[in-house]
């Protein structure tokens, strides 16, 4: 049961993912980029987090929380390159 | 909260996070806790009293609640045949006095129904708002005093 | 029974992220196309890892799911606050649709002033 919604949620996700990417390719702004560049890192998490489910292995969690701080972090850094060209003052 | 209470339940924390407890895992918890205290002291202050805990659960109840609608809301746009949007950015005076309470109110505006907070103005007094529908601006602002502000000011301020 | 629950709290968390993919794709201008981006994938995040935490029952597991769905409420509004206040001063890019901008006058004003600022640095 679980598993058959596992397998129908990773379906979604890799829709999704694919979706996000276009718009990393297509995105008329550096902004639009950063945004689906943002998405596509959660929709990441969310893979992990169903590949955890699928294999029963719990250490899959902790990927998740670190690399939602990663990403965040990463998202940052790129905002203040959009705002300032450049990173380091 | 008191200083011992936030040491105490970081090392709960980290004892539940390593699943297994004994005493030597708490003595390291705490030992972590007081590290992460040390190097945040500037950022802590001395809360009054445990009173707001009951307003802090009406503001949780409330995000909650606000949160559902603006998924549904997001929803109904995205899956719709044609995208029907008007939007646009308001500024929004906040009452919220605390850099702690405009913060918590920008945020919670971000994850509710068609706002998104763009800016807040250098005296932090004037969040502006981008909103999907902003027929009328004013229900907007309405719907923020209202749903997420009053809470936020309960709970924080 | 749980099962069954993690199964649907899974599946709302995995359409709603299909909807925010949706959403970057179908909307007009960066600012709207945030508002699918960071409501539906925190949304989402948080039904995927409720459905881990009714899966595998465990303290720990369930620790770290909690954690990292409050670092995702926490951290999203401030990732879209910074992009979407980067993409504005670098140009609006507003949709031709948008109907008011009240962040625009603001910010000519706060520019005007800090240039003024500047040059009585400059002057001392």
């Amino acid at each position: 049961m679980i598993q058959a919604a596992v397998q129908i949620g990773l379906g979604m996700l890799g829709l999704s993912l694919a979706l996000c990417f276009i718009r990393l390719v297509k995105g008329p702004t550096t902004a639009d980029r950063v945004v689906a560049a943002d998405t596509l890192a959660t929709n990441i998490l969310g893979v992990i987090a169903l590949f955890a489910i699928q294999s029963g292995e719990e250490l899959f969690i902790i990927a998740v929380l670190a690399l939602a701080i990663l990403s965040f972090v990463g998202t940052v850094v790129y905002a203040k390159f959009l705002e300032r060209e450049n990173i380091i003052e | 909260m008191p200083l011992a209470t936030i040491v105490f339940s970081l090392a709960a924390i980290w004892i539940l996070m390593k699943g297994t407890g004994s005493a030597g895992d708490f003595f390291v918890g705490l030992l972590l806790a007081a590290l992460i205290i040390r190097f945040l002291r500037k950022c802590y202050h001395q809360e009054k009293s445990f009173l707001r805990v009951g307003r802090i659960g009406r503001f949780v109840v409330s995000f909650t609640r606000e949160l559902i609608v603006a998924n549904i809301q997001v929803l109904r746009v995205v899956l719709s045949p044609r995208i029907r949007i008007r939007p646009g950015i308001l500024a929004y005076r906040t009452r919220c006095r605390t850099p702690f309470g405009v913060t918590l109110l920008a945020n919670s505006i971000t994850l509710t129904p068609g706002t998104l907070s763009v800016d807040i103005s250098e005296d932090s007094k004037t969040i502006f708002v981008h909103a999907l529908d902003i027929t009328h601006p004013d229900e907007v602002r309405e719907g923020i005093r209202l749903g997420l502000e009053e809470p936020v000011i309960g709970a924080v301020e | 029974m749980s099962e069954y629950l993690a199964a649907a709290v899974l599946l709302i968390g995995a359409f709603f992220m299909l909807v925010a993919g949706l959403g970057l794709i179908r909307l007009p201008d960066v600012y709207s196309r945030m508002h699918a981006a960071t409501k539906a994938t925190t949304f989402g995040m948080g039904g995927i890892l409720s459905a881990v935490i009714l899966f595998f029952q465990a303290a720990h597991v369930a620790t770290h799911a909690i954690l990292a769905i409050f670092f995702l409420f926490l951290t999203a509004p401030v990732a879209a606050h910074l992009i979407s206040r980067a993409a504005y001063r670098k140009g609006p890019g507003l949709a031709p649709v948008t109907r008011l901008d009240e962040y625009g006058p603001y910010l000519a004003r706060e520019r005007s002033t800090s240039q003024t600022k500047n040059d009585i640095n400059s002057h001392n």
